[in-house]
């Protein structure tokens, strides 16, 4: 059953993401829990519950809350800070799911552990946990082809 | 021919093309759309590019890019979908206004939200439910209706399943009138070549709508469409 309803506060992985977020928040609930923000304006426009609607933001996977990778690029734009910069070989390897060396990265921002993963053009490409050793891929853009393709 | 219709919210034509290019594909631009190409060559699947998966553009006959254009969005424009999913003409819409995007197939619907976070395009509400239940008000409706499909593919389609397909496509313009303002716009599609789908329909709506235009685009380079611009009386 899916549902709709006003809500405040969404855990994001870092704290100031929460500067990036309209006060419209819609929740639906599926299989996983999802959030959306959207302008007024849209939110107006809702008649009934929606499937989706306006910004998608994230979804809670294990009781972790994983960003869209929208909100990601737009949080490395604005903050410059949580991301590391791969090499091309490896971002072709993470974005089929693959975890990435140490060797790979060209340059890092921020304490970690959890990065938001960029190639060369600073593109979000996925967010990713460092254990001291590798990245691991936590979420990747090549979930769209592995899922709907 | 398949082709490429950039997310002009993302990324310019121009720079488009220069890395899909740098990578070995062919692109050539639609002389209908300026944001548009089509993908001459392919030197591998280009569904799997970063660009693709960065949401830089949507992968689609170029023949099914006609119907928004056909719509002459402007920013303030709220547009009703009916049949949206999976949201190739949708994401269209929503690169020029806010769409209202309804299908009832749950598959399709989760491909449509794919691709509306994938291309990161926010203006779109989407309903998963029967349009036939839907209300509102709208001045501009695409429906771009089921359909056999005879211009996509060449497999022989009966007399009984048209005349069926007809049957849903009628229920579905008679819903569009219902839901559209006074002088009000639809377009109407379909990717089917039968007379049956397309004229004989404009001449059934005829009585409700004043028929502004229509086309058949043949089956060639491109899938076989048809297009038509119905305003409600």
């Amino acid at each position: 059953m899916i549902e709709y309803r006003v809500v405040s506060t969404v855990n994001f992985p870092f704290p100031k993401m929460k500067e990036l977020i309209n006060e419209v928040i819609i929740l639906i609930k599926g299989k996983n829990k999802e959030y959306y923000d959207m302008s007024e304006e849209l939110f107006k426009l809702i008649s009934k519950q929606p499937y989706s609607a306006g910004r998608f933001l994230g979804y809670y996977r294990k009781g972790k809350f994983i960003p869209s990778f929208e909100i990601m690029q737009e949080y490395v734009n604005t903050f410059d800070t949580d991301y590391i910069v791969i090499n091309e070989k490896a971002a072709q390897l993470f974005i089929y799911g693959r975890d990435i060396f140490e060797s790979s990265v060209l340059s890092k921002k921020g304490e970690g552990p959890l990065f938001i993963v960029c190639n060369e053009r600073k593109e979000v490409i996925g967010l990713s946990e460092f254990n001291g050793k590798i990245y691991k891929n936590l979420v990747d853009i090549g979930l769209f082809l592995r899922k709907y393709t | 021919m398949l082709g490429i219709r950039t997310n002009t919210k993302l990324i310019s034509p121009k720079e488009l093309k220069e890395r899909l290019e740098e990578k070995g594909f062919e692109l050539e631009k639609l002389d209908f759309c300026d944001y548009c190409f089509k993908l001459k060559y392919e030197p591998f699947s280009i569904s799997s590019t970063p660009e693709h998966l960065l949401g830089y553009f949507y992968i689609q006959d170029p023949n099914s890019m006609r119907p928004p254009l056909w719509l002459d969005l402007k920013s303030s424009d709220v547009v009703l979908d009916m049949c949206a999913a999976p949201g190739g003409k949708a994401t269209h819409i929503a690169q020029f206004a806010t769409v209202i995007a309804v299908d009832i197939n749950v598959n399709r619907m989760r491909a449509l939200k794919s691709n509306f976070i994938r291309m990161k395009l926010n203006n779109y509400i989407a309903y998963r439910m029967n349009v036939l239940d839907f209300e509102g008000k709208f001045d501009k409706i695409l429906l771009d209706a089921p359909c056999t499909g005879t211009g996509v593919s060449d497999r022989k389609v009966s007399k009984d399943e048209i005349l069926s397909f007809q049957r849903i496509q009628r229920k579905l313009i008679d819903k569009a009138y219902e839901l559209l303002n006074p002088n009000g716009k639809l377009i109407y599609s379909t990717c089917s070549t039968t007379f049956e789908e397309n004229e004989e329909n404009m001449e059934y709506a005829s009585q409700k709508f004043d028929v502004k235009r229509y086309k058949r685009f043949p089956k060639g380079e491109f899938n076989g469409f048809f297009i038509a611009e119905l305003i409600k009386k």
